[in-house]
């Protein structure tokens, strides 16, 4: 599933996948097209994680689940439990999604530092 | 099938999150709980300290901006690669016939493209041949009657006609969510 986005189009379900025109007539330096590229894919998988970070947040606060004392008092001790080790759970898959993101981004600068090295010998070489 | 629809943005994200489900000896893959998470629904408690009547989704995809996300249906980064290549007449066609030959072409400073694993260029087709490639080299005592022309072309479809953006564009969605949880699989 495509799952991404690309920054250079406005309609993400136009018919980009197959006319590329989009790349042919951009004046950006190659540069400046990785930078932009970066920037707002950044910008998106951030966005994710705030998304995340905030019903995490919200999922605490609507519950009051600071607050042991409103749970005590309502006599829902057991409930209260519950929600705490659904907060435990919720957690548990942020640690998950950061580590993964972490992991994918030192592959991704393995792979890179390898090709730029491999440029590297080449161009000393000549 | 409509992207629009909200209840597959949370399938996707739920799908998402099940592939984030941790593989390590210590966890014994026991510890997924992608699922529950991404299906839950909690009664929120509301300022006078009374139970709402209704039951709030921990995390509901389809309020956010993520809708963008969602943008080609069902397409693998092998099939954009295809289709980038099929565009025009500038590259080899990998997915069809492949590489056949390749023809030297003299430059000043050669660059091993094809040692360049994770750039991946494509490989640029020479005119009417279309499952020739180029080979750079600099042997001045190589260069032949059409490495002229040939070197603007290649030139123009490696730089200006954008196979290097293209790479670029392909490493960056690799890098957005759809990759980042797939390399999880190991």
């Amino acid at each position: 599933m495509g799952v991404f986005k690309n920054p250079f189009v406005v309609d993400q379900r136009g018919d980009w996948t197959q006319n590329w025109r989009f790349i042919e007539t951009s004046s950006s330096t190659l540069t400046e097209w990785v930078k932009m590229l970066h920037n707002q894919s950044n910008t998106g998988v951030i966005k994710y994680f705030n998304n995340y970070k905030k019903s995490l947040s919200d999922f605490s606060t609507n519950l009051r689940l600071e607050d042991h004392r409103f749970w005590h008092h309502e006599r829902r001790d057991g409930e209260y439990i519950q929600h705490l080790l659904m907060q435990v759970k919720m957690l548990n898959i942020a640690f998950q999604m950061a580590y993964s993101a972490i992991f994918a981004l030192w592959h991704h600068l393995l792979r890179t530092q390898a090709d730029f090295s491999r440029l590297i010998e080449k161009v000393i070489q000549k | 099938m409509d992207l629009q629809e909200n209840n597959d943005i949370n399938e996707i994200f739920k799908r998402f999150l099940q592939k984030l489900k941790c593989r390590c000896l210590i966890c014994d893959m026991k510890m997924d709980y992608s699922r529950e998470v991404a299906e839950h629904y909690y009664c929120a408690i509301d300022r006078d300290g009374q139970f709402n009547d209704f039951n709030d989704k921990f995390i509901d995809w389809s309020e956010t901006t993520f809708k963008d996300y969602l943008s080609t249906g069902d397409i693998s980064m092998a099939t954009l690669r295809a289709n980038y290549e099929n565009y025009g007449t500038y590259n080899v066609q990998n997915g069809y016939q492949g590489l056949r030959g390749v023809k030297n072409l003299y430059r000043k400073t050669p660059v091993p493209w094809q040692e360049l694993n994770y750039l991946n260029l494509p490989v640029v087709r020479r005119p009417g041949a279309p499952c020739i490639g180029y080979t750079e080299h600099s042997v001045r005592s190589l260069i032949g009657s059409e490495d002229m022309s040939d070197s603007i072309r290649y030139n123009q479809i490696t730089m200006k006609t954008r196979s290097s953006y293209f790479s670029y564009e392909i490493w960056n969605f690799n890098r957005q969510l759809w990759e980042f949880s797939k390399t999880l699989l190991w």
